[in-house]
């Protein structure tokens, strides 16, 4: 009855709320079937004569809140003899009541002691929360499946060099290693993801084109979500031009249009058919906009690496087997054609880990710090609890005297928790909520498949359970020790409590809650430093006033060379006359993007590149193509040297600016300016001199000095003109120039697609990340410090109140009050210090791992190590003084005649 | 005697629909037409425990129609009187009338 067919044309539904109080309320399936379909009919007439949705809503709640009841209670409103029968029917069932009372019991429990209440309650709810907030991410991100069947069967496969360097595939070798292979069901390659004009939608378009073997929709598993894969027949030589479509683009660019037959689709000028669009969502490592058969031309040279391969393991087979196989077959290859590759063996990758990335670290840091504060919230709800056990002594040990059982008492205090828990868990549920949605529209970029995160039902489990069983174990401590000796508490009377053991416990609470609190702020204040020292750091282009302008000339008329020159000299002169301009530049790739085309550059002469050690080879730099211009435009500093002029032209000696990061990599502690250098892989055999060093144009991300850059001349390199984006800066306000700009390009060149923004909405898209990142850090180091703080509130409100008495005969024999205080609260902030410092030594035992995450910031970082615990002495000694001033402001007559 | 109790003021109101719509009688319909005939709205609790009550009773079959889309894909639920709701009706009614009989007079004189 659950799953109800949605409505065809998504008009007025009932609401979930509805739907679940008469699924609960109305046993009968016929009658509860027949009921909500009259509902629904009957708003659905309500929706057409054009009711607001807002009232059908209210509505459909009012009319199944009212029948729900009626439901709920059949003999409500009827003569006493009717209800008679169904009295008699309950009377064998006396627990209902019994729960009926004991719940009501617990409400003026809890209502009781206001400030118990809250502070339980939020403690509980914000352990919930946070906890499943992280849990939810790194569920969703780490534990949960990849989306495709049987994810745990695929892999990467890499050739590997002697070196133990790693590579992507030839296209030789993978179809030696299909053909002998047997450790796999199917292997596909698929080439590196390029950039492409598509024809055929509304207007030209860039598309992301990934070429596929014929095996690719076997080896995934996942069929197209419309029409069908591409198949062996069209997937070789000669084979008919197809091609499958991704689903945004499909969406996009052609409407959504089902009739893929009557798509004209055109890809760099050749016509294609358009045979599958793949289900929403889907990417294997690249989100693709077209899929294309790979194998009508592939590149057969043995030592060019452009594939990359994903492996589906053959059943039965274990990675053991599969890699020794190949291992095999790659030696086989070796002796087969020497001299032809350098490839030793073959490297295998779970497909997970190449999809997680990095973000593994970052995201177990966080589940590290969830743990923490999961515990934090159970050591509170514990302490709190058991504070209360205590003042609740007296109460059980009359209840027993009175009569009531054992079970019935430990049945009262187990609805009380449960109450506590369930009310708890709800506010703790929607907290979790309301956070995942904002981190969701924080941090779309930050993570992999943030997308599919959301609570599911694993880890609110999870969390409930964890918490629920501290409430329920601790709830119930009170049962456990009284009624054993009833007539004893009674007898004793109220006297305070003293006892040496029991104030040994109280203090290892309050000490080991702030020494957790401590390590939380300590890491994420650490974090969050790590990030203000990169932020504090000039990223060394200026993007207000810059428009950018990404251009496409892959098309057809710009096959040439001559011809793309030609075309970006011409837009750059029309650029170069829009009003209020100061400078138009091109470059490949804005500061911010991140690309694959990276590669090192070495200083001549080079070493031997065969026999180089892995760790000799330095960091890739970003190839960046650019004109004389782009300096200026984009607002870079020049450091050294100079930048490019006209006067580099294409037949003169090739020349290379560097940024800072690449000057100080390749020649630590030298003057770069005059030194010869290649650039691999983008211009081999050829030797460039430094003539410049510009500042480090640096997306904020990134730590200062990690994102090296080599920059050469357009003209001089003019094969890597086909995407380039013109960078205009102007004086006033970057959108006006959007339409005039937008028109002389059409006129221009109207088959060339651009795509038009500012650059400070690209880098705001990016400034995005960084709130994202400081409030995840921020709050977490804020949420610890509030628990601890309600946590140590709990443990000394309670253990000053039992003293009440005792003060209050000090007091009455002339005490100071003032004394008094200091004594209970110097006590209490010792132990929360003495917490504190064990919490410093975890900080700095752990300082480790946090190592390689920061930057500019040591983990024995002393302002941190000095600050975050002096915070959490400060919130510590607030959360003392409040309890021991109430308690001790009393008059004396009155604490001792409350008894 | 098989029965010591006449049929309830809304379950009597309740059959009497249910006859007058022949296959058609469903919650809703039977509801309107009550709203409209009576001129008072019977609240939808009352009207579908009284309907669940009649079927128990035996006094009103149910049998469910095909799902529709306005109905978010559920079935109708349609009722029909049986044969024992047909005698009780006829029984609740002639004693009704039998109470009448003569008594109208007695209304319109006042």
């Amino acid at each position: 009855m659950r799953s109800v067919p949605r409505s065809p044309n998504g008009e007025f539904r009932l609401p979930r709320v509805a739907r679940w109080l008469l699924c609960l309320s109305i046993r009968d399936a016929a009658a509860r079937e027949g009921i909500l379909g009259d509902l629904e009919e009957e708003l659905h007439g309500l929706s057409a004569q054009g009711l607001k949705p807002f009232r059908l809503w209210a509505r459909a709640v009012l009319a199944s809140l009212a029948l729900a009841t009626r439901f709920a209670t059949p003999n409500a409103g009827r003569p006493a003899a009717v209800q008679e029968p169904a009295r008699r029917r309950n009377a064998g069932r006396p627990k209902v009541d019994d729960i009926k009372r004991d719940a009501k019991y617990a409400v003026r429990q809890l209502a009781r002691s206001p400030g118990f209440t809250v502070a339980a309650l939020l403690t509980l709810s914000l352990g919930i929360g946070g906890t499943t907030v992280a849990f939810s991410l790194v569920n969703g991100i780490l534990l949960r499946p990849l989306p495709y069947p049987d994810p745990d069967r695929l892999v990467t496969l890499w050739e590997r060099r002697a070196t133990g360097q790693e590579l992507t595939l030839s296209f030789p070798n993978f179809e030696d290693w299909r053909e002998q292979s047997r450790s796999f069901a199917r292997i596909t390659a698929v080439r590196f993801p390029s950039e492409v004009t598509v024809l055929g939608g509304e207007e030209p378009m860039r598309g992301t084109m990934l070429a596929v073997s014929r095996e690719f929709f076997e080896v995934i598993g996942v069929q197209p979500f419309l029409g069908r894969p591409i198949s062996y027949e069209e997937n070789r030589a000669g084979g008919e031009q197809v091609a499958v479509l991704g689903h945004s683009f499909w969406q996009d660019g052609f409407g959504g249009n089902p009739d893929l037959g009557s798509i004209d689709l055109t890809i760099e000028g050749a016509p294609f058919t358009v045979v599958g669009v793949m289900p929403p969502g889907f990417k294997l490592l690249e989100e693709g906009d077209l899929y294309l058969p790979l194998e009508q031309q592939p590149f057969r040279v043995r030592d060019s690496h452009n594939y990359t391969a994903v492996g589906r393991l053959a059943p039965g087979v274990s990675w053991e087997q599969a890699e020794e196989e190949m291992n095999r077959i790659a030696a086989g290859i070796l002796e087969a054609y020497p001299g032809e590759t350098r490839t030793v063996g073959v490297n295998l990758r779970p497909l997970r880990s190449d999809i997680l990335g990095e973000v593994d670290r970052p995201l177990l840091l966080l589940l590290c710090a969830a743990g923490f504060l999961l515990l934090l919230a159970c050591s509170n709800v514990a302490s709190t609890l058991l504070a209360r056990s205590t003042l609740r002594d007296r109460e059980m040990a009359i209840r027993t005297a009175v009569g009531a059982s054992r079970g019935s008492l430990i049945q009262q205090l187990f609805t009380e928790s449960l109450m506590l828990a369930g009310i708890a868990g709800v506010l703790g549920l929607g907290l979790s909520h309301v956070s995942l949605a904002l981190v969701r529209s924080l941090g779309p970029d930050l993570v992999p498949r943030l997308e599919s995160v959301s609570i599911d039902a694993r880890v609110l489990v999870f969390a409930l359970l964890a918490t629920l069983l501290t409430a329920v174990l601790f709830g119930l401590l009170p049962a456990i020790g009284v009624p054993s000796d009833a007539a004893g508490t009674l007898g004793s009377g109220r006297r305070g409590d003293t006892r040496r053991s029991k104030a040994l416990g109280w203090n290892l609470l309050i000490g080991g809650e702030a020494a957790l609190a401590v390590m939380l702020v300590v890491a994420s204040g650490l974090m969050v430093r790590s990030l203000r020292e990169i932020l504090a750091t000039d990223t060394n282009f200026r993007p207000a006033g810059v428009l950018t302008i990404a251009m496409n000339f892959s098309g057809s008329r710009y096959q040439s060379v001559e011809a793309r020159v030609n075309q970006l000299s011409e837009i750059k002169r029309e650029f170069g006359s829009l009003p209020g301009m100061t400078a138009v530049g091109f470059v490949n790739h804005l500061p911010m993007q991140s690309t694959s085309m990276t590669g090192p550059i070495l200083a001549t002469p080079l070493p031997d590149l065969d026999n180089i050690g892995l760790d000799q080879v330095p960091p890739s730099s970003g190839w960046r193509v650019v004109d004389e211009d782009y300096f200026a435009a984009m607002g870079i500093p020049l450091l050294r040297g100079r930048t490019f002029t006209t006067a580099d032209g294409p037949d003169d000696p090739p020349v290379i600016v560097l940024n800072e990061a690449a000057a100080n990599l390749i020649f630590p502690g030298q003057d770069p300016i005059g030194k010869q250098v290649q650039f691999l892989p983008f211009w081999t055999g050829v030797d460039l001199t430094v003539v410049g060093v510009v500042g480090e144009a640096r997306d904020w991300r990134k730590a200062p000095g990690s994102q090296h850059e080599g920059f050469v001349l357009w003209r001089q390199r003019p094969g890597y003109t086909r995407y380039l984006t013109a960078v205009i800066r102007t004086e006033g306000d970057p959108v006006a120039l959007i339409r005039p700009a937008r028109e002389r390009l059409q006129r221009l060149a109207p088959e060339v697609p651009g795509t038009f923004q500012t650059m400070s909405a690209l880098v705001g898209e990016s400034l995005k990340e960084k709130e994202f990142t400081m409030a995840v850090l921020s709050s977490f180091a804020v949420l610890s410090l509030v628990l601890a703080a309600v946590g140590i509130y709990g443990v000394v409100s309670y253990t000053v109140s039992r003293r009440s008495r005792e003060i209050g005969i000090r007091l009455a024999l002339g005490a100071a009050s003032g004394a008094i205080r200091r004594h209970i609260f110097t006590r209490s902030l010792g132990v929360v210090a003495g917490g504190m410092m064990l919490g410093v030594a975890g900080a700095l035992a752990a300082g480790g791992v946090l190592e390689s995450l920061l930057y500019g910031v040591s983990p024995r970082d002393p302002v941190t190590l000095i600050v975050a615990p002096l915070v959490l002495l400060g919130t510590g000694a607030l959360a003392i003084w409040i309890p021991v001033l109430r308690y001790t402001r009393v008059d004396p007559v009155v604490t001792m005649r409350a008894e | 005697m098989n029965r010591t109790t006449y049929l309830g003021e809304l379950e009597h109101m309740i059959l009497l629909v249910v006859l007058g719509q022949g296959d058609d009688a469903y919650g809703m319909s039977i509801r309107e037409h009550l709203g409209a005939r009576v001129g008072r709205k019977i609240s939808r609790g009352a009207t579908y425990m009284t309907l669940e009550r009649l079927v128990r009773k035996g006094y009103l079959v149910a049998r469910m129609g095909d799902p529709s889309p306005e109905r978010g894909g559920r079935a109708r639920r349609y009722f029909t009187l049986s044969a024992k709701g047909r005698k009780a009706l006829r029984e609740s009614g002639r004693a009704l009338l039998q109470l009448w009989s003569g008594h109208e007079a007695l209304l319109e004189e006042r």
